[in-house]
């Protein structure tokens, strides 16, 4: 079977095994329902709601296991941070994720599209040069204010702009395509902080 | 293939027409560098790259064009590119300055035109 649903911020997705619905002398339908009720009642802390399904549902003498998987979409308002690992594989993801937030943030499509573009240079550079053949994180926080977005792309290794025929356009496309650009590096990593307005007209 | 971009190749006499969907990064670019090189037969002389329908390249994927076009000048064939105006590819390129090295066309119907241009190329 298969079906779609879109999750919308703020809604929360509960899988669960049957141990948590089936009850000795009751129905599972009765159990769904009294689920649902507890479901429907429970505040907004992810971690107490999972305590209290369990709490209310569960009896101590229950003969089955139980699993539960709660997830809940959360809306990119404020100042989200996103940690990935730095590997090739995580750019196509973090584009998808960077156009919702600035989409979010009402930013002009065009100054968007070089947001994106300088970020994911960035991102290009961590994963290629800051941990040699090791892994390590790549964090990245986006913050839209009074109609400049920031962005702080961060890493615990080091890296120098490249230069050369094939891989010197990084750096100068970022500077390029964005109002400031911050680098500095230290023992504990580096850190990348780029400015751009996000609103038509006050393209540089 | 990633389902990240696609390429399709056809074959116009000695031109190979090389359509390229989708986005190109770190992730894909060998990999996309690689397709172009099997959609593109041993007869073509010239090789006209569709990139009208691509969403996101940036310097992997310039890089990657760069190589191609070196490559392809080393076994004396030419390499053509389609990229619209104002598209966002054609921002990148623009800003690296590809285009000073790199032939490029708005319209795929000019950068197919030039084939009689190109025939004297045949017979050197």
């Amino acid at each position: 079977m298969e079906a779609s649903f879109r999750l919308v911020p703020g809604s929360t997705l509960l899988l669960f095994t049957d141990g948590l619905v089936e009850k000795r002398g009751a129905s599972i339908d009765e159990g769904l329902e009294r689920l649902a009720a507890v479901a429907t009642g429970s505040g907004q802390d992810i971690e107490a709601f999972c305590d209290q399904l369990l709490c209310s549902m569960v009896e101590d003498d229950t003969a089955d296991d139980v699993a539960l998987l709660v997830i809940r979409p959360v809306p990119l308002t404020g100042r989200p941070l996103l940690r990935v690992p730095a590997e090739p594989r995580v750019l196509a993801p973090l584009r998808q994720t960077l156009r919702r937030w600035l989409r979010e943030s009402d930013a002009d499509p065009q100054l968007a599209n070089d947001i994106l573009l300088a970020c994911g240079e960035v991102c290009t550079n961590v994963i290629q040069h800051a941990y040699g053949a090791n892994e390590g994180p790549l964090e990245i926080s986006l913050d839209v204010r009074d109609g400049t977005a920031e962005v702080t792309i961060r890493d615990q290794g080091c890296w120098r702009p490249s230069s050369g025929v094939h891989g010197g356009h990084g750096l100068p496309l970022i500077q390029e395509l964005m109002e400031s650009v911050e680098l500095s590096g230290g023992p504990d990593g580096t850190v990348v902080r780029m400015r751009r307005g996000v609103s038509d007209g006050s393209d540089s | 293939m990633s389902d990240l971009a696609r390429v399709e190749g056809e074959q116009q006499g000695t031109i190979c027409l090389v359509r390229v969907h989708g986005e190109i990064d770190l992730s894909n670019a060998h990999e996309v560098s690689s397709e172009i090189g099997y959609a593109m037969g041993q007869e073509a002389r010239r090789l006209v790259l569709d990139l009208s329908d691509i969403t996101y390249l940036d310097s992997a994927g310039v890089a990657l064009l760069l190589r191609l076009a070196e490559r392809l000048r080393s076994r004396r064939r030419e390499l053509q590119l389609v990229v619209p105006r104002g598209s966002p590819v054609r921002r990148v390129l623009d800003f690296t300055g590809l285009p000073r090295v790199i032939p490029l066309e708005s319209r795929l119907e000019d950068a197919l035109a030039l084939r009689d241009h190109a025939l004297p190329d045949d017979f050197s």
